[in-house]
This record gives C-alpha cells, sequence and structure tokens, in this order.
C-alpha cells in the first residue's frame, strides 16, 4: 500500500461562502444567554411586575414570603405566541415555558421558609434559513436548522422573619444550574452529492448568589420593600469542562403598594447588573445593565356565579440584558388578568394575557408577542 | 348554589389546563430577522484535494461470474464483436394428458423458445437471423472453445431471420420439431442445451433478459394435434455439475464471448467491455477528515478519462460506483470486488462516453458517510466502479489511474466542516 498523504492542502480552504446563521437567534427578546420572563408569579405579572417586590410567589424578595404563613405548593405556566416583522419578511414562533415553582412553610408564627425554582434567562428559540453555497463552481440550495432549548434558573432557598407585625426581613440562598441544548443541521437538497451537516451540544450552568431583603408597612395601606441579591461565580461548562466564568447577575429593586377598599395600586423599579456575566459568551452575546419598571392596579371584580373575582392590569417598561448588535433591546409590555379562590379558599388560581412590543434601536424589526400565563397555588 | 360555583371554577381549571397542555406543541423555528438579528457565525466549509490517497487502483476481470449475468448479449458486429449465449433445459416434459389419458410424447408441433429482450440493447440495421445450435456435450461445454466449436451446421435445431421492426421486447424461435422430438424421445439424458447465435448483413445484437435477470425465457411445443391439449411449457434448467448446486443454478443460461477486442485496461483503469472490467479502488483517507469530529460534506473522486474506440465508443455507459462491503481481512482484491452494496444506495450512477476524455468527477459522500458510521477496521473502504450492463455490452471506459502521470492520477477533492462552536453565544 503507498503511503497516503495529503500532498496539496489545497486551495486554501476555498471556502465557499455561505449564507449561513449559526449563532442565530432571529428574535428580539432571545439574544445572548436568552430572555429573562422575569421570575415573577403569574399574579405580579397581570400586574405589570409591580408587586415583584411585596408578592410571596415572585422570587425577588425573600422577606415578602412571610405573607405566605399557611404554606403552599404554587406552579405557573405561560405559553408565548411571538411574531417579528425584520426586513421585509416576518415569522412567528409558539413556545411554553414553566418558569415558576415554589413550595413554602411556616416556621412558628413568625417566619417562613420556602424554596423556588425560576427561569432566569430562556434560551429557547429555533430558527430555519434557506440559502446556498457555491462549491468549486457548483451552487446547492440547502436548509439549515439551529435550534436551541434551555435555561439558566434561579434556584432559591429563602426565609422571612417578622421581628415586628409591620417589619419583615428575609435572606436567600441561590443557585443558577442550567442546561442549553443546542443543535445545528444543515441538509443540502442535492442528498446523493452533499451529506448532511449535524452537530449538537449540551452546556451546563452553575453559580451561585445571596439575597437580602426588606417589607415595611408603615401605614396600614402602605407596604414598602426593598431587596438586592447578588451574584457569585457563574461557569459555563462544555462537556464537564469548564470553558468560561463571569458572574450571575446582581440586582436592586424597591416597590410599593397601596391597598384600600379592595383596591391595590403598585409601582416597582430594578435594576439588574447583567453586564456582571461578560465573558461568559463571546463579544457577540453583550450584556448591559437595565431597567425594569411597573405599573399595576387589582381590584374587586365582579361576583361570577357565586364567584369573587379579580380584576388586573399592568403596564411595564423593562431593557432585556443582551444587546442586538450594538442596540439596546426595549420591551414594552401590557397585561390583563383575574384570580379567584379556589376550594373555599384551599387553592387559588391566576390568569393573565400580555402584549408585549419589542424594538432595538435602529435596527428594522418589531417583536411582537402574546403571553398567556396561568399560576395555581395549593394551600393547605 | 355552592356546588354551582365550584362546578364553574372546575371548568375555568379544566379549561386553563386543557389551554396549556394544547399550546405545548411548540413551534419555534423562525426565518424572520436574519440576519441583523442573527449574528453572523458561518459553518466554514474547507477545501482539500488529496494526490495520495489510493491505496490500491487496479482492473478486475472475471464479472459477472458466468451464469450470474442478467442480460445475455448475442452480437455480431464484424471483425469486432462476436458473442453467443447458452441456455440450458436440461428438464424436459415428455408426457402429456388427453382426455384424462397419460401418453408419452410421440408427436412434436409448435415447437419454439420465448425470449424477452432488452430493446435498449438491439442494434440492427438489417434482418436478423437468430440461430438456435444444440449445443449439448458430454465435454465441459462452459469452457468458451468447447462451446463455441459446437455451433455448427448440422448441430442447427432451430432460427429464423427478423425484419428489425420485429425485434420487440418478446422474441419467438421456432425450433425444428424433429429434433426436438428427437431429444424428447432419444436416449438420456433427455435434454436441450440451446446456443444462441445472430447473423445479419450487417452489424447486430440483441440483448436477451436472462433468468437472473426476471427474463424468464420458455421452451413449448405441442404434443398433440389435438387443440384441447394445451402447449406444453418448459422453464429452463439445469442439471450439473451435480456437485455445486449454486453453480448448478448459475448455469442455467449464460454468456460466451467469441472474439472481442482487446480493451483490457493495462495500466489503465477499465468499467465494462467484454469480458468486462470493473475498477476496483481502495482509499487510505487522512482519518482526520473521516474518523474525527470533522464533518465531510462532499467528496468528489477525480478521475480522468482516456479515449477509446472500443465498440459502440460512442454510446454512453452507465456506471454504477458501488461500495465495497468486503471485510478489511479479506486481502483477494478479485473477491473484494465481488462483495458490494447494491447500486445508487450511496452514490449515484453516472454516464460517460467512451470514446471522450478529461476530467469525470464522481461523487462519493455518501461512501465515506457510511465508512465513518461504520469505523475504519471492519470493512474495506473501497469502491468499485462497474457498467450497469455489466457482461452484455461492448463500450469501455477507460480512466488513467495512479500510475499515471502526476497531472492524469486520480485525486479526490473533499470538503468538510470542523466542529462548529454552538453552545455559548
Amino acid at each position: 500500500m503507498r503511503q497516503t498523504a495529503v500532498t496539496r492542502y489545497a486551495i486554501g480552504c476555498a471556502l465557499a461562502l455561505v449564507a449561513s446563521r449559526a449563532a442565530a437567534q432571529a428574535t428580539l427578546g432571545a439574544q445572548g444567554f436568552g430572555y429573562p420572563p422575569g421570575q415573577l408569579s403569574a399574579y405580579s405579572r397581570s400586574l405589570g411586575g409591580a408587586t415583584g417586590e411585596t408578592d410571596p410567589l415572585s422570587p425577588i424578595n425573600p422577606a415578602a414570603l412571610i405573607t405566605l404563613r399557611r404554606g403552599g405548593m404554587y406552579l405557573q405556566s405561560e405559553q408565548e405566541s411571538r411574531s417579528i416583522e425584520a426586513e421585509g419578511s416576518s415569522g412567528s414562533t409558539r413556545s411554553n415555558r414553566f418558569p415558576l415553582f415554589s413550595a413554602a412553610v411556616p416556621i412558628t408564627e413568625r417566619g417562613v421558609l420556602s424554596i423556588s425554582f425560576s427561569t432566569m434567562l430562556d434560551r429557547t428559540w429555533g430558527t430555519e434559513t434557506r440559502a446556498k453555497q457555491v462549491f468549486d463552481g457548483d451552487s446547492v440550495a440547502f436548509t439549515e436548522r439551529f435550534r436551541s432549548e434551555g435555561a439558566i434558573n434561579d434556584v432559591r432557598v429563602g426565609g422571612a422573619w417578622a421581628f415586628r407585625e409591620n417589619i419583615i426581613f428575609g435572606l436567600g440562598i441561590h443557585v443558577f444550574p442550567g442546561e442549553n441544548r443546542l443543535s445545528l443541521s444543515r441538509e443540502y437538497d442535492d442528498s446523493l452529492s452533499f451529506a448532511p451537516f449535524r452537530d449538537s451540544i449540551n452546556v451546563n450552568y452553575s453559580g451561585a448568589g445571596v439575597s437580602a431583603g426588606i417589607m415595611w408597612r408603615p401605614v396600614k395601606t402602605i407596604t414598602l420593600g426593598a431587596s438586592g441579591r447578588y451574584g457569585g461565580t457563574l461557569k459555563l461548562r462544555e462537556s464537564d469542562t469548564v470553558r468560561t466564568t463571569a458572574d450571575a447577575p446582581s440586582r436592586l429593586g424597591a416597590g410599593v403598594r397601596y391597598e384600600n377598599s379592595g383596591i391595590v395600586v403598585a409601582f416597582r423599579s430594578d435594576r439588574t447588573i447583567w453586564s456582571r456575566m461578560a465573558g461568559l459568551g463571546s463579544e457577540r452575546a453583550t450584556p448591559q445593565d437595565t431597567w425594569d419598571f411597573g405599573l399595576g392596579v387589582d381590584a374587586v371584580g365582579p361576583n361570577l356565579i357565586g364567584a369573587q373575582l379579580a380584576l388586573r392590569a399592568g403596564a411595564r417598561y423593562r431593557e432585556l440584558p443582551f444587546l442586538a448588535g450594538t442596540q439596546s433591546v426595549e420591551e414594552a409590555a401590557f397585561t390583563f388578568g383575574t384570580g379567584a379562590p379556589l376550594a373555599r379558599g384551599r387553592a387559588s388560581i391566576d390568569l393573565y394575557v400580555e402584549r408585549a412590543y419589542r424594538t432595538a434601536g435602529s435596527i428594522d424589526a418589531k417583536e411582537r408577542s402574546w403571553t398567556f400565563g396561568l399560576g395555581l397555588i395549593v394551600r393547605p | 348554589m355552592y356546588v354551582l360555583r365550584n362546578r364553574f371554577w372546575l371548568m375555568v381549571l379544566v379549561a386553563g389546563v386543557a389551554g396549556t397542555v394544547a399550546a405545548c406543541s411548540e413551534d419555534l423555528n423562525s426565518t424572520a430577522g436574519c440576519p441583523s438579528l442573527c449574528p453572523e457565525q458561518n459553518i466554514v466549509s474547507r477545501d482539500t484535494v488529496l494526490e495520495t490517497f489510493m491505496a490500491v487502483d487496479t482492473t478486475v476481470l472475471g464479472y459477472p461470474v458466468i451464469g450470474t449475468e442478467t442480460f445475455l448479449l448475442v452480437a455480431s458486429r464484424g471483425d469486432t464483436l462476436d458473442t453467443r449465449a447458452v441456455m440450458r433445459f436440461d428438464t424436459l416434459t415428455q408426457r402429456f394428458t388427453r382426455g384424462g389419458a397419460d401418453s408419452a410424447i410421440y408427436t412434436v408441433d409448435s415447437s419454439m423458445v420465448t425470449l424477452r429482450l432488452d430493446t435498449t440493447g438491439t442494434k440492427a440495421t438489417a434482418p436478423v437471423s437468430l440461430q438456435v445450435y444444440d449445443v449439448d456435450t458430454t465435454a465441459a461445454d462452459t469452457a468458451t472453445s468447447v462451446a463455441l466449436s459446437l455451433f455448427r451446421p448440422d448441430r442447427l435445431i432451430g432460427g429464423r431471420t427478423y425484419a428489425v421492426t420485429e425485434l420487440k421486447d418478446t422474441l419467438r424461435v421456432p425450433l425444428f420439431n424433429d429434433k426436438v422430438l428427437g431429444k424428447l424421445t432419444g436416449t438420456a439424458p433427455r435434454r436441450l442445451r440451446l446456443g444462441f447465435r445472430v447473423q445479419s448483413a450487417a452489424s447486430a445484437q440483441i440483448r436477451i433478459v436472462s433468468r437472473d435477470g426476471g427474463g424468464a425465457p420458455t421452451l413449448s411445443y405441442d404434443a398433440s394435434p389435438d387443440t384441447t391439449v394445451k402447449a406444453i411449457i418448459n422453464s429452463p434448467s439445469s442439471s450439473t455439475p451435480t456437485d455445486n448446486p449454486t453453480l448448478r443454478s448459475d448455469l442455467t443460461d449464460y454468456q460466451l464471448v467469441a472474439f472481442s477486442p482487446s480493451t483490457v485496461a493495462g495500466n489503465l483503469l477499465g468499467v465494462g467491455g467484454l469480458p468486462s472490467q470493473r475498477t476496483y479502488l481502495r482509499f487510505d483517507v487522512p482519518s482526520r477528515l473521516v474518523d474525527s469530529s470533522a464533518t465531510v460534506v462532499r467528496a468528489t473522486l477525480l478521475l480522468t478519462q482516456v479515449p477509446t474506440n472500443s465498440v459502440d465508443a460512442g454510446d454512453s455507459l452507465t456506471i454504477y460506483p458501488q461500495v465495497v462491503r468486503a471485510a478489511v481481512s479479506l486481502a483477494d482484491v478479485v473477491k473484494s470486488a465481488g462483495i458490494l452494496n447494491p447500486p445508487a444506495l450511496e452514490i449515484d450512477s453516472l454516464r460517460f462516453r467512451p470514446n471522450e476524455s478529461g476530467q469525470r468527477a464522481i461523487e462519493i459522500v455518501g461512501a465515506l458517510s457510511e465508512w465513518k458510521a461504520i469505523g475504519a477496521s471492519s470493512l474495506q473502504r473501497a469502491i468499485v466502479l462497474r457498467a450497469a450492463t455489466e457482461g452484455a455490452s461492448a463500450p469501455v471506459v477507460l480512466f488513467y489511474s495512479s500510475k499515471a502521470a502526476p497531472a492524469q492520477r486520480p485525486r479526490l477533492r473533499i470538503t468538510y466542516v470542523n466542529k462548529v462552536e454552538l453552545g455559548i453565544p
């Protein structure tokens, strides 16, 4: 057998140039490491996130857990239908997620202990593109599919303690596990002459953080809440090898809630330091620090067949953590919701629908989404 | 009232859960938004051309194995080609039934052989005489010289001259009834072994679909003038050699090449012709391409064709590149060249004209994909080029081998993609 060797390594990688987009998200909301659903319960979401600092079901302010003195278990699901118009073309996607689960137990009459699992960054999207590749003068069409599923999550073990009836402190310990499953395939129309290209990979995340919060009710109708979270080291692993390291995002937030005669009005602002994640991804995944503002109203609604409904509405403005190109992505959302007790108060259900608008500076793209959410809590 | 209220909320809950379940059907793919929202991350495909990748490249003779031909070429192409075919009817029905009474055959009428032709292989410009000879002998009739010696006038047992327009897909060739009866009533073995030959004022050939090709030729005769007695139809069969059932079955019909121009490839790589040639190519592709995380998306075998003046050199010859399934440990190239995957499974067929020259491209990425999946230790990484009408068509296509001048040697152009960084956005 004659010696075999690559004698001419040629043509210097004559590579055929391809209109391919392997890192493509094709959405404004899910750039970089993904879209942040907000870690808000269905109740807070229906008020534009305005009650996030005083809501025990939203894993934001651990002090708010005190209002779950009966304990309970909570599960939330969301279905998002997203459409995008960009550069003269349009597309739509449909996804569902379970962004929040939590359980709480009372500790004496002054404390509550809770564990929650929530989605911090949802990196679920897919693209399908048609393009042509030129091989040594031959042009062949192909279909390329790129898909990402999974998220970076926030698991919090938190507790709240009422030092006085109107002053509550809370502490939380966070870990940030996560997994993204990515797959890329390119299938050529001429399958006899061209073999498909397929690749896939799983990346895992791990990190930790701590949070603290306070809730103060200076008068019977007003509740103030403030909290912060400090993110520790966040690692990205590929096949058990640490590829990149950065810090988990930290955040600070404050909110106020006014409640009188069955009407709740709330406002919240939140600042998340996503830039601490810089370096976890490539230079294309540029994180920015973001503001999040929410305003919402919750009122006693009609009594329908004996059931007391709540009517809720909210508005929210926020920036999303990862730039699209060099442009900041902004989101405005309007929400309507309802809720009612079930089983003589042993359970309750919250429903909401949200219309969101996302834009990114000078980029010729507009994203719209409808999100339907359902939260169910069961109390002992 | 309480019952009503709970029913209402139960309905709400069920509707919510049903809605949630219904919404679980995801559709994540979107085509809009790129490229502005899709940072470019080209899948960079690289080209490399291998020039000394060939571990073995040679021409192999001996295929198809005698008796396994799917077509039988019967040709008389002047001084360039003379081929014949032999068909065995070693089991003949020697009795018939009339009115419930069984009787030995004592007369024969309308005896004939019915053949199916592959009309794409028919070439005739003048009337064609198809002659049938009794080629039965106690000698080894598979030896070409022995068989050819039996195509003589005293052994003529049938035949007919056909106009060109009569050479359709079914051909009925009359036999001499007295000679057929003599075979049926004579001394054992009572069998017919028929040799077929064509003659014409011009160059002529027919291509018979063999039993292996599904042609189902028959030998029939009327055993009684009574029209209520149906004609007796015999299928071809072989009774020798007795010690080799496979060969015995194969020899039911087979091809003889009486004369053909010398188209043996020598240092060239040959495909087709009579006797037929195959090209065996065994590859030694660097493992960094085939056995690594790289994906070969295109592999083109570049061969330089040498023009020939073979018979029908202007006709296209369909070539099947087929992946060899022989084990790595099988050192015999001829045997290896016979253990193949079915045609057009991994590699598409191609058509070449023998009288043309220049570079020819064969896309073999399917073979490389299979080799990667199987691994390097079990099966040979080789392909065979063979004619679709192997053994039944005269054109031969020649290529330069790795022994030729560097510019004419086979080359392998591979386009591959290294592992793509997917996980980190």
